[in-house]
């Protein structure tokens, strides 16, 4: 059975990808993720703005190296009008949490399993339990 | 940022470009004439639509699998406490799988500890999707054998 996985980061994962201390738990979670995502990986780029990921700083060399600016994810128009309808089911979800949602919706579409790897797990839940892909969300403790 | 950090996101950022341009460059390449017979018998037995998009599927896979193994040995070289053992990666891929791994967490520890001891270089080289699938393959076997051994109920 060929095992399919898909990552999606919100801003906690992304904030935490970009730390540059020796030893960061928290970087480390998101890593594990990384490499069990054999499928598509992704950051939506409303998420890059909420965790200061600007591709263009030093600092961020680390990060892009693992996360490369293919993996941006775009709020285009259609991704934008699907997370203003999941954001009236779900009232008390972000924009960004919407926008994470969507992204594993479009990773979903291409079989396999999507994990979304947040620190919002109720809000994120309850977006994903609106989408028809296979969705695991992962609380990044 | 090195040398080598600039030439890998370059090369990350190369491939993104193929998503977003249908841009072509004509270019002459030699291969061997067994590999080229090859690639038209398959292309006749519907592999891919034509020559080029074989070469060039076949081209964007092997370089994607290059940068992200590339990317994932570079970061635990340069962070070695990020480097997760290969069973907590094995039971993170098939987390809501469904694959037999998931309910056999055991069997997964067990072949993970084995697969490491063959491939001890499997971090070093980014080489953890390799590793993961020879995992999960032997986790199947063994699963397998598990159900065929248990005693049939009256």
């Amino acid at each position: 059975m060929v095992v399919v996985r898909h990552l999606v980061l919100d801003n906690e994962a992304a904030f935490s990808l970009l730390s540059t201390r020796r030893s960061d738990a928290k970087r480390a979670k998101v890593v594990e993720a990384i490499a069990a995502a054999n499928g598509q990986r992704s950051v939506p780029t409303a998420v890059r703005v909420e965790a200061g990921w600007d591709r263009t700083a030093p600092r961020a060399a680390n990060a892009n190296r693992l996360l490369g600016a293919g993996a941006d994810r775009v709020l285009d128009s259609e991704a934008a009008d699907r997370a203003v309808q999941l954001r009236r089911l779900v009232l008390s979800a972000s924009v960004v949490d919407a926008t994470v949602v969507v992204a594993a919706e479009t990773l979903g579409k291409a079989g396999g399993v999507v994990e979304i790897l947040t620190s919002d797990v109720p809000d994120v839940r309850a977006l994903a339990a609106h989408v028809t892909a296979a969705v695991v969300v992962t609380l990044l403790s | 940022m090195c040398r080598v950090d600039d030439q890998l996101v370059a090369l990350m950022d190369a491939l993104s470009a193929v998503e977003r341009s249908a841009e072509v460059r004509a270019t002459s390449v030699r291969i061997p004439e067994g590999l080229h017979r090859a690639v038209l018998l398959a292309t006749e037995l519907g592999m891919d639509e034509s020559f080029t998009a074989a070469t060039s599927r076949a081209l964007e896979d092997r370089l994607r699998t290059f940068v992200r193994r590339r990317a994932l040995a570079e970061h635990f070289a340069a962070f070695p406490t990020d480097l997760p053992t290969l069973a907590a990666v094995c039971h993170r891929r098939v987390r809501g799988s469904g694959h037999a791994g998931e309910s056999h967490p055991d069997l997964v520890d067990e072949a993970a500890a084995w697969v490491e001891q063959r491939r001890p270089e499997w971090a070093v080289t980014g080489a953890v999707d390799e590793a993961v699938d020879e995992v999960l393959g032997h986790v199947e076997l063994l699963a397998s054998r598990a159900a065929q051994a248990r005693p049939r109920s009256a």
